[in-house]
Order: C-alpha cells, then sequence, then structure tokens
C-alpha cells in the first residue's frame, strides 16, 4: 500500500534527522508535556462528563454546554491558527514517481487529521456524549451529536489549514480572520446577536431533527474538497512559479554598508528577512504583537501594576526580536559554510546581530508610545521591559540560537513547505518571558511594584553595560559549537 | 606551504579520510580523484576547518587551521551551494563576498570585468537572484566568488560539475592564467580525468580514504589514471 510507504518515509525523515537524534532531551520534554496536556484533557472531561448537571441549572444541562462548546471552537480555531503544524509532505520527492498527484494530496490531507488538537477534542467530548447526552437524549443521540461536534472540529481543522496556506501567499487572510473573530466576540458584548446561543440553538435543533446533523458532515466535506483543489492548483503554480523572477527588495538600505563589516552583515539580514516568504510572514504578523497591548489596556479587569502588564511589555518589543536572534543562525543555514569559512571576524558577526536585535527593539518602543494614552505607569513598564529585551533578552536569544542545529529552509517558495514550525518555539522561549516577572514578584509581594518595575529596567541596563561580556561568550560558544551546527545545517531538511 | 599530519575522520565507526602526511607545495597546482565516497569533499572540508578533525592536523603556512584565522586570508574556496546566499542577486553576492575578502567598489567592479567572459553574459545584470539562476551559472558564481581578493590557494570541489562545454574549456583557460599570472594554488577535486590531468601539477588518487596513487602529471598521466579507475 502506497499510504504505508509514505507513513513509512515521514517516520524515518523524522527519526533521522540529527534533531531527534542529538536532543533527546528536548524529545523527552516535548513528549512529557503533551503526556500532561493530554492527562488534564482526560481529567477535564471525566468532570466535565460527571458533574456537568451539577455546576449549571437544571433546566439548561445541555443548552449550557453546547454554548461552551461554541466558543471551545472559537478558542481552538485560534489556537490551531497560531500553533498547529501544517501537514507536509515533500511532494517533489514522489512527483517524478507514477503516483497520481489526488493520491499525494489525500494524502497529506489526511495525515492533517491526526494531529493533537482533534485528539484533545476527541477526549473532551467522548466522555460527555455518552454520559450526560446519553441519559437525557439516549444513545444514538450520544452518538450523533459526537459525530456532529467532530465534524465541526474537523471543519475547523481543514479550515486552518486551508487559511495558513492561503496566508504565506496572501497576508490579508490573518487580518480578515481576527477581524471575524474580534467581529464575534465585540457581537455577542455589545448584544448584537448571541453568538453562543445561535450555535447552541443550532446543536439542539440538530438533536431533534436527526437530519440537520448532514450539515457539519457537509461543511467539512467542503472544506475539505477546497483544501484538495487548493493543493491540486498548486502542484502546477509550483512549476510556474519557478520561472518567476523574484524581485530584489532591501536595495534601498544600501546605506548601511557605510558602516563596514557590520553594516554589510545587517543589510545581508535585512535582504534575507525581506526576500523569504517564511521571514516576511513573521514581519507582517509583527504589528499584530505590536497591538497586543490593546487587547489588555483597556480592560480594567487588568490590574495595571500587575505581573500581566510586564508580560505584556516583553511581548510587544520583544516577539520580533525573540524570533530573529532565536533564529539567527538557523536562518542562515543554507549557506552556513560560507559564514564560517569566510573572513568575517566572529565576535563582528555576533555584535551585528546584537545591533540589529537593539535596533528592532528601539523602534517597537518608539511604535508603542502612543500606549501613553492608557497612562504613564504603561509607558514607565514598556520602557523598562524594552531596557530588559536589550540587554537581557537579546543575548540570552542568541546565545541559545546556536542550539537550533537545523536550517530554516526559508528560500523554496512552495506551497508544500512549512517545515520547522511549531510550538517547539514557545518551550524555549517561555523561560525568557518569565524571567522578568520572576524578578519582579517578590517586590510585588512586598508591596513595592514600582521598584520591581525600575529592577527590570536597571537590569537591563545592567545587560547592556556587560555587553561585550556576552558577545564574548557568545562568541566562545558559536566557536565551540560551529562544527556540530555546520553538520546539522547540511543535512537539507 | 600546505602541510597534513595524521590527518584522520570517521563517521560512526568508519574512517573516511586517513592521511598519515601529505605536502601541498606552493605553486603546484593539485588534483584529488576518486571514487564516490573517496574522501575527497570530507579532505577539502578539514581543509577549511568546516569539519572537526578526528585527529591529526591541517597547517596553512605553518598555521593549524582549527587553531587560528588568518589561513582565510590567504584562501579561496567554493565547494558546494552551501556557500551561496541564495537570497541574494548575483551582484549584490560577490559585493557582500568581496566586503568580507576588504576589497573596495571599485576592485570588486573591475574583478567583475575581468570574469565577463567567463560568466558568458548569463550572470549578471540578469535581475535574477541566485536561487532563480540555473545549475550552471549558479556554479559560475560560487567559482568566481571564490577567485576574489586575489587569494594564494583555492579551493574548488568539482567545479567543471553542471558547467556548459564552453565553459568548462574557459575555466581551464582561466585556471591556468590565474596560476602563471598570480601564482595562485590551485586544490582541485574532480571526477573528469581529462580536465584534472589538464590543469594539475600533481594529482592524488584517493581510496577509501586513503592516498592510493601521488603522481606528478606528465604524457602518460590520462592514461595511468585510465587504467586506475577502468574495471
Amino acid at each position: 500500500m502506497l499510504a504505508f510507504q509514505f507513513i513509512n518515509h515521514q517516520i524515518k525523515q523524522a527519526r533521522r534527522s540529527t534533531i531527534w537524534q542529538k536532543s533527546l532531551a528536548l524529545n523527552i520534554l516535548l513528549i512529557f508535556v503533551a503526556f500532561i496536556l493530554l492527562a488534564e484533557a482526560v481529567g477535564l472531561s471525566l468532570l466535565l462528563a460527571f458533574s456537568w448537571h451539577e455546576i449549571v441549572k437544571e433546566s439548561e444541562v445541555l443548552t449550557s454546554f453546547y454554548q461552551l462548546t461554541a466558543w471551545y471552537f472559537v478558542g481552538s480555531f485560534v489556537i490551531r491558527f497560531f500553533m498547529q503544524q501544517l501537514p507536509a509532505l515533500e511532494i517533489r520527492h514522489y512527483q517524478s514517481f507514477p503516483i497520481k498527484k489526488s493520491t499525494l494530496i489525500h494524502f497529506m490531507l489526511i495525515k492533517g487529521k491526526f494531529n493533537f488538537f482533534t485528539l484533545i477534542s476527541l477526549i473532551l467530548f467522548t466522555p460527555f456524549a455518552f454520559k450526560q447526552i446519553g441519559y437525557y437524549e439516549g444513545t444514538t443521540a450520544a452518538w450523533i451529536w459526537l459525530a456532529g461536534v467532530m465534524f465541526f472540529d474537523l471543519t475547523i481543522n481543514y479550515l486552518v489549514i486551508w487559511l495558513k496556506k492561503l496566508m504565506v501567499t496572501n497576508l490579508k487572510t490573518v487580518s480578515l480572520v481576527l477581524g471575524f473573530i474580534g467581529l464575534l466576540v465585540l457581537g455577542e458584548y455589545l448584544g448584537w446577536y448571541v453568538y453562543s446561543e445561535l450555535f447552541a440553538g443550532f446543536i439542539t435543533a440538530m438533536m431533534e431533527n436527526k437530519i440537520l446533523w448532514l450539515i457539519p458532515l457537509i461543511t467539512f466535506m467542503l472544506v475539505y474538497l477546497i483544501n484538495y483543489r487548493f493543493l491540486l492548483d498548486k502542484l502546477y503554480l509550483e512549476e510556474l512559479s519557478k520561472a518567476k523572477t523574484d524581485k530584489a527588495t532591501g536595495s534601498r538600505f544600501g546605506y548601511l554598508q557605510r558602516y563596514g563589516m557590520i553594516g554589510e552583515i545587517m543589510l545581508l539580514d535585512i535582504k534575507l528577512y525581506l526576500r523569504n516568504k517564511r521571514t516576511k510572514s513573521i514581519l507582517f504578523l509583527a504589528p499584530i504583537f505590536l497591538a497586543y497591548g490593546l487587547i489588555f489596556y483597556p480592560n480594567e479587569t487588568y490590574s495595571r501594576d500587575g505581573g500581566f502588564m510586564i508580560f505584556v511589555g516583553i511581548f510587544i518589543s520583544g516577539f520580533l526580536i525573540l524570533n530573529y536572534l532565536q533564529y539567527a543562525f538557523a536562518n542562515e543555514g543554507s549557506y552556513w559554510d560560507l559564514i564560517i569559512s569566510s573572513r568575517i571576524p566572529k565576535r563582528q558577526y555576533v555584535r551585528a546581530k546584537l545591533i540589529t536585535g537593539t535596533a528592532v527593539v528601539v523602534i517597537s518602543w518608539f511604535l508603542a508610545l502612543p500606549y501613553l494614552y492608557f497612562g504613564q505607569s504603561i509607558l514607565i513598564i514598556n520602557t523598562a521591559t524594552a531596557l530588559f529585551n536589550m540587554g537581557l533578552l537579546a543575548p540570552i536569544a542568541l546565545y541559545f540560537a546556536s542550539y537550533n542545529k537545523k536550517a530554516l529552509v526559508l528560500s523554496k517558495g512552495s506551497a508544500f513547505n512549512y517545515q520547522g514550525t511549531s510550538g517547539m518555539h514557545w518551550l524555549i522561549t517561555l523561560p525568557a518571558f518569565a524571567l522578568p516577572i520572576l524578578i519582579y514578584m517578590p517586590f510585588k509581594w512586598f508591596d513595592n511594584p514600582e521598584l520591581g518595575v525600575l529592577v527590570i529596567g536597571a537590569s537591563g541596563l545592567l545587560g547592556l553595560l556587560l555587553r561585550p561580556a556576552f558577545v564574548k561568550l557568545i562568541e566562545n560558544n558559536l566557536e565551540d559549537r560551529k562544527y556540530q551546527m555546520a553538520e546539522g545545517f547540511r543535512e537539507k531538511n | 606551504m600546505i602541510q597534513i599530519n595524521d590527518l584522520k575522520k570517521s563517521y560512526s565507526g568508519t574512517t573516511v579520510l586517513n592521511i598519515p602526511t601529505l605536502s601541498i607545495e606552493k605553486g603546484v597546482n593539485f588534483g584529488l580523484v576518486g571514487n564516490n565516497g573517496a574522501g575527497k569533499t570530507t579532505m577539502f572540508r578539514l581543509l577549511l576547518d568546516l569539519i572537526r578533525a578526528d585527529q591529526g592536523e591541517v597547517n596553512i603556512n605553518g598555521e593549524n587551521v582549527a587553531k587560528s584565522e588568518n589561513w582565510k586570508h590567504q584562501l579561496g574556496s567554493y565547494l558546494d551551494q552551501g556557500f551561496l546566499i541564495d537570497f541574494l542577486s548575483p551582484e549584490e553576492y560577490f559585493n557582500f563576498v568581496g566586503k568580507t575578502k576588504g576589497m573596495s567598489t571599485g576592485d570588486i567592479e573591475a574583478f567583475l570585468e575581468s570574469m565577463q567572459e567567463f560568466f558568458n553574459g548569463e550572470v549578471l545584470g540578469r535581475k535574477k537572484l541566485i536561487r532563480n539562476l540555473s545549475m550552471g551559472n549558479q556554479q559560475k558564481t560560487g567559482i568566481a566568488a571564490a577567485m576574489m581578493g586575489d587569494p594564494e590557494i583555492l579551493v574548488l570541489d568539482e567545479p567543471f560539475n553542471s558547467l556548459d562545454p564552453t565553459t568548462q574549456s574557459r575555466l581551464v583557460k582561466l585556471i591556468k592564467k590565474t596560476q602563471e599570472t598570480k601564482g595562485v594554488t590551485f586544490l582541485i577535486s574532480s571526477h573528469d580525468l581529462n580536465h584534472i590531468a589538464e590543469v594539475c601539477d600533481r594529482i592524488v588518487v584517493l581510496h577509501e580514504g586513503e592516498v592510493a596513487q601521488d603522481i606528478i602529471t606528465g604524457q602518460d598521466t590520462l592514461e595511468t589514471l585510465k587504467a586506475y579507475f577502468a574495471v
């Protein structure tokens, strides 16, 4: 069977990459985290199944659960949109063999069905279906309900896959999706309509009139078909886009060359970001993270001096540099041999990366200045966190960048290339975000939050003063690890 | 000029390179031939300090390549596409590499002008990024970039690959001319016995990581090599 062959290849590809073999510890950590999440999902599902009727009012046990389900799907959509790894199969390897295109695409799509999020949904809904719905409506209804919600889940799954694939070529979709969800929330908030009640109404109708459960089935098939057609189309576009010539952007930054080798390296990074699809999409996401504050600042329920505001501040000026610096070397993986055999002094190379990172923080800080509207304390927190990002977050991220041994495939303008995008990045990132909050919390407990903010800013300043020492540290580490990195980078995906 | 001492490299128990001693003299073009897996690329990578030697050392002008970086000023190299920055245009790439080698904009322009014949009008001024070039033109770009900055030693791994026949003979001429006029020593590996016999003064045959033959090129070198590889 062809499908088994494909699965076999996929497993081999994963198992035989250096990443899997050499960072066993990280894999164990990931499996551990996944295990915890699954265990929690099981616990939650049992809790819901056995005591939902005690949590809510007797009369609307099921309806209120349907409403919850409505928001669960919205949340699931958002999380999937940002975290879910897209199913990928290196089509190129197989294209020359007598395998039907449709087989390849179906395999890719069906592979996308089996993911962590779908599993979570299945775990959450199954016990509830048989315990609660089975109790009120009977076992047949429970089966129908479960099938219905799972088809909704799969619809969302494929909708996300489709949107994410679109996004690579068309970034308007990101704003459209966010706008749509914003409208959903805002509508319910302002009382124009109640999305969750509409959704619950539909489920109730589905339970009464069993024929309606075909609707989720049909929407699922429809979305699957859209995906299928889209990919089928792309298989041709692939060949066309190869002949198309890319435009050379970023030449405007030529003045950087006046600053010697460091300027050259910075210019190269700017071009790298502007000319590769993958990095471009990060740049397009950046304004969204800059606007992150808008979600929290206007809301009175978040205390202004709370640790949460610090998190927001770190995020606003830190998102982009964390991405840039963490992958500073992996981004250059495809020409790493050139970098290490060139005459570029390692120290200048490291310094150039940090200077670019600092510049990005400064620009983000300036762009975030209008948040002053929400009060002086916001500005002070954002300034302190920007200093922290420049002084400490930047060198820490760059230090750990040498442990990313998988070259990021940036330039393959391929719709089938989503290599390296997953939740793992955040697993490494979270400790970096937690550090300033750890600094801050003791001061908060001793009733002096302002001092906590000052200490965060001061630690950032200290980091800036110690930068030469950091540069030396990163340089030595890079020198130590360059062979291992080169070996990992040479392994093309 | 280049001295290899007791050099060993193995991957998971299999020795891929084992050279007790080998010295390469200045001005003597050095050719490396051998079947796939004979250790040619491994030797060049060790020479450029791209992989760590299990044992032994490579010295260039008396400096251990793994411990110093000064030798980088005397050496130009192009092994494979890992040396190309594919999102740059050839002009930008030459500019970047030139700057890393301390060339001024004027130097770079003059250099590119001198390479026009080798490029055959297919590399410069086409408003294409390197990733949109054909394999042959990428190869030309890489070889040319290696030659920038007047290095004393040039290391090229299978430079004749993917080049069209005309460019192949142009490259032969270019190598000979550069050796004569600038005193550059070439280290070249190739599967093309004709070309390597034509441009190299000394040819080493590698077999399973060891030096099997060490030939000073003469009248009958090509026949010797052909006889060696014949089955």
